[in-house]
């Protein structure tokens, strides 16, 4: 009887304790994932090549499927089965995902994709997986490729912006995709953190004097010097249905223009549109905005290994030359000098934006007329 | 209960007996399925919290809230509601009366000279007036920024045409915002107008003018009295469709819009698509519930009339109004109006698709037609370069699948269309046939893009034919089967009943009646039910964006994507060949059958 009485505790116990605390364990994709973090990319080739079937990532660019093709033909692959990649519009880009993802789909392996907020909405429901190629730093969503978005103004101007508050005072027109654009909203977001809205803060000293910001802020508008720039220049700007065009508009303009767009829009050569415009890539401030390039494995994959080696192929100049060949102002995140070359740029980094994302969002929406 | 069940079984027989009854049971089943269904998916998803919305509104996926309601319609905090529905909704509502006042004029004008006057060079102008229809309508919007545009407008950093050449600067008004988006819109769908107000003029007894003219009643007082009334439920019906079209358009206000921030609930819905579904769910309802009520007035109106009756079993004849001296005039001045919105923008886009350097007019090649893919030469000369259009094999395979799909479509559609047309007027009293009616015309109602959404939803959740073309061509089919049984509808009202009665006098089966009385006699009006969703599905976007996987797969994706992007050579190129495919279909119809869009309403 008393042992009964011990046992049945001591069983109940047991039981509570293994049900408390610890992670769950890792099925299917995500463990091949998690297994193979350090394997060498020898390794995850020899391993791609026994796997069976195709491989298609879907991809918000329609440079995914070039780069694709060189791959398979780098490691050998071609045999294996077919290699593609499906290109889908942004604004439907994570629609699509799910229902193939949520349906079983074999046939999504990999996705490429843009927009930091909704790819962390996506990863919470783990239909995506991140992976992330050895040697680079941990993060939640791993991004491979860096584009930079820059203010350009026509040669038809004159007028000097040293520093980003002048694009706030110019007459000069300045075009800016303030709606149904979600990187230029993380943009926005980016510059009311702690980190930018010091940096707005000084350049504004600069141009302004000391303590005309304090005296801005008091009056209790704003909460710091980044909030401040956001809203005095969407207040001001006008706004655009493509950045395609507005680079193109900048770049043949008869009279001077200011558009913000991303810097690989404006085509290379002789008569392309990136020497007829000059970058406003020195201002006080910040230089331009980097948003980021994802790269992400389904769950429902049956080429875990394909799509880990793939993920090594895109982590360096060589496996992105699809796209650094069309355009300045694309770089890879694994290029040595990537610190360099986004100096004094804004960041995409949705991390640091989530915790007051729905109020930022809902202050950018009141410019949209 | 013998008895019961014999009686029943007997007037069942004789309920189906009749081919109207037959048709409309049929077509009751199928809309409950294809149209109440996506309505039910899409009052569905308003009420649901989407992956998007969980930062937004701090509730699981999945979870139902009314939430994305409330803070659509009574959300103050920073004028939310006002600037993304309230607002968005009047300049919506402003854009189509504009859009449907300009559609009616300009259509219903044309076909009345062509119709019913001797004013010259008819089979021209009547052939032209449909190119702005097979269009993409924010290609002529494209177009039409090109010719206002100039520096004093914001966004705009070079000249457009008028400023260019004539020194002629627009404002903004006249360039960006509610005025050039109605009148875009109106342009777009005039041919539209044309073709239904044109179908009821052209077999319109004259007898009745005449009558009046013996009395020595003033051409005016024709005009108000006898033809107008005559006319009016095809011009009702001309609204009606022009305007829950233009309601539901988004690429027009989106390139004649964004600049001056000027929203509508299209470019809102867009909007939240991305980031709220709930509420984007929820103005795609709100925009069904508008068609509803304009649809409703329309039923009101024309079922005042007890009779629209006018090709009888008696001969007639169609006498034209003799324009004297105006007739070259008056054709002069059609052709110029004719000229500036079908052959210009044609022009535009056949010139800019030349240009090596979009805006220099000196350099002209034929890279974008015909240009290798693989020539570094041309690769390092041009942005992106893809090859000329005529080498694109993306291209090739988006043409094939839009021509299959539109064939497809046009062809359940236009036979739906016709049957159910035949239907809903012979039993125009029954309360059958005003349910099928309205039933038909509510996916019309549905804008293209909450219907497609309905679709990818309901197929999903369903498992079954997400992906795939069948889906496409059904989703296409049940869209445009409206426009084929308005144009079936409205000839059928013209049809006396005394001539099909004659046929079954004889013992002549249904189906010979149909095929050797009914469509030989408004062969023209049936014919456009076939055309129309040729022609529509050709160049529709909105509707299959989300239904396909890959947005190379159909040309018109491919098209925005071209346009999106600034590859403004390409736009154009293919732009324009998709309205030369359209004509060369629209002309092997001709030869096929005698008929055409153009020919039905006047063309000889």
């Amino acid at each position: 009887m008393k042992r009964r009485f011990l046992i049945i505790p001591a069983v109940l116990c047991a039981s509570i304790l293994g049900s408390c605390g610890g992670k769950t364990p890792l099925t299917g994709v995500a463990k091949i994932l998690d297994d193979n973090k350090a394997t060498s990319v020898e390794e995850l080739a020899k391993l791609a090549k026994e796997e069976k079937g195709g491989f298609t990532v879907y991809s918000t660019s329609s440079k995914t499927g070039k780069n694709i093709t060189q791959f398979a033909k780098k490691y050998g692959l071609e045999g294996t089965g077919e290699f593609k990649s499906i290109k889908q519009s942004e604004s439907e880009f994570y629609t699509v995902i799910d229902k193939l993802i949520d349906s079983g789909s074999k046939d999504i392996d990999a996705v490429v994709t843009q927009n930091g907020a909704s790819l962390a909405t996506e990863l919470i429901s783990g239909s995506l997986l991140n992976y992330i190629p050895k040697g680079f730093t941990s993060s939640d969503y791993y991004a491979f490729m860096y584009y930079l978005k820059s203010f350009a103004i026509s040669k038809q101007s004159s007028e000097k912006f040293d520093n980003v508050w002048d694009l706030i005072d110019t007459t000069t027109p300045v075009q800016f995709k303030k709606t149904n654009e979600p990187i230029n909203q993380l943009f926005m977001a980016e510059l009311t953190t702690e980190k930018w809205s010091k940096k707005l803060a000084s350049a504004y000293e600069t141009k302004y004097g000391k303590n005309k910001l304090e005296g801005e802020l008091k009056k209790g508008k704003y909460k710091n010097a980044g909030w401040m720039f956001l809203d005095k220049f969407l207040s001001r700007v006008t706004n655009v249905s493509s950045e395609g065009d507005c680079a193109k508009q900048c770049a043949n303009a008869t009279s001077p223009f200011v558009g913000f767009s991303p810097i690989s829009k404006y085509s290379l050569g002789e008569e392309g549109n990136y020497n007829k415009v000059n970058f406003l890539d020195s201002m006080n401030g910040f230089k331009g905005y980097a948003y980021k390039f994802y790269y992400q494995i389904s769950k429902t994959t049956d080429r875990p290994y394909t799509a880990m080696l793939y993920a090594n192929y895109i982590s360096n100049a060589e496996g992105i030359t699809t796209w650094t060949s069309e355009g300045n102002g694309i770089y890879s995140a694994g290029d040595a000098n990537i610190n360099t070359l986004l100096d004094n740029c804004v960041i995409e980094n949705f991390e640091d934006v989530k915790g007051e994302w729905a109020e930022i969002v809902a202050k950018l929406e009141s410019y949209a007329s | 209960m013998n008895k019961i069940f014999k009686k029943s079984l007997n007037r069942s027989k004789s309920f189906f007996s009749e081919p109207a009854n037959f048709i409309l049971t049929i077509f009751l089943c199928i809309f409950l399925v294809t149209t109440i269904l996506p309505l039910v998916s899409i009052i569905l998803e308003s009420f649901t919290v989407h992956k998007q919305e969980t930062l937004f509104y701090g509730k699981p996926t999945g979870s139902l809230t009314t939430l994305g309601w409330s803070s659509l319609l009574f959300t103050g905090n920073y004028d939310y509601s006002i600037k993304y529905f309230y607002k968005p909704l009047g300049n919506s509502l402003l854009i189509a009366l504009i859009a449907s006042f300009v559609a009616i004029l300009i259509g219903g004008v044309f076909a009345w000279f062509i119709c019913r006057t001797n004013v010259k060079w008819k089979k021209v102008v009547s052939a032209l007036l449909i190119f702005p229809y097979i269009m993409p309508s924010w290609t002529i919007a494209l177009c039409w920024k090109n010719i206002f545009a100039n520096t004093n407008v914001p966004s705009i950093g070079a000249n457009g045409f008028l400023a260019s050449v004539f020194g002629i600067y627009a404002p903004t008004w006249l360039v960006f915002g509610a005025l050039p988006i109605g009148i875009t819109l109106g342009i777009h769908y005039a041919p539209f107008a044309y073709i239904l107000i044109g179908g009821i003029l052209k077999n319109m007894d004259a007898n009745l003018e005449e009558a009046a003219t013996i009395l020595k009643t003033s051409r005016a007082r024709i005009l108000t009295k006898i033809t107008l009334p005559i006319v009016a439920p095809a011009m009702l019906n001309t609204f009606l469709l022009v305007f829950a079209s233009s309601i539901s358009a988004y690429a027009v206000p989106v390139f004649l819009g964004t600049a001056v921030d000027f929203n509508t609930l299209t470019t809102s819905m867009k909007y939240f698509n991305g980031n709220k579904p709930a509420q984007g769910f929820a103005i795609g309802i709100l925009l069904v519930c508008l068609g509803l009520i304009v649809m409703t007035v329309n039923n009101l109106l024309t079922s005042k009339r007890k009779s629209y009756t006018t090709v009888t079993g008696k001969s007639g004849q169609v006498s034209y109004v003799d324009l004297k001296k105006g007739k070259y005039p008056i054709a002069i001045l059609g052709m110029i109006v004719v000229l500036l919105i079908s052959i210009i923008p044609i022009c535009s886009f056949a010139l800019e698709s030349l240009l090596s350097t979009p805006g220099d007019y000196s350099s002209i090649s034929l890279d974008f037609w015909i240009g290798d893919a693989n020539d570094s030469v041309l690769a390092n000369k041009y942005y992106n370069w893809e090859g000329g259009i005529l080498r694109n094999v993306t291209v090739w395979k988006s043409l094939g699948n839009s021509l299959l799909l539109s064939t497809v479509c046009s062809v359940i559609a236009g036979t739906c269309g016709l049957l159910l047309g035949y239907g809903i007027v012979k039993k125009k009293h029954s309360k059958l046939s005003k349910t099928v009616n309205t039933l038909s015309f509510i996916p019309y109602l549905i804008p293209s893009m909450a219907f497609g959404m309905a679709y990818m939803a309901f197929s999903v959740k369903a498992g079954i034919l997400y992906g795939s073309f069948l889906l496409l061509a059904i989703v296409g089919s049940v869209k445009y089967m409206p426009f084929a049984t308005k144009s079936s509808t409205g000839a059928m009202m013209q049809l006396s009943g005394e001539i099909e009665e004659a046929a079954i006098l004889t013992g002549t089966p249904w189906w010979k009646r149909m095929t050797r009385v009914i469509f030989p006699i408004q062969k023209s009006s049936f014919l456009s039910g076939y055309l129309l969703p040729f022609i529509s599905c050709m160049r529709e976007l909105s509707l299959f964006v989300f239904l396909i996987i890959d947005s190379n797969f159909i040309v018109t994706t491919l098209l925005m994507y071209y346009n999106e992007k600034g590859y403004d050579q390409y736009g154009n190129a293919l732009n324009l060949l998709i309205v030369i495919i359209v004509l060369l279909v629209n002309f092997i119809i001709n030869k096929l059958t005698g008929a055409s869009i153009d020919k039905g309403v006047g063309g000889n």
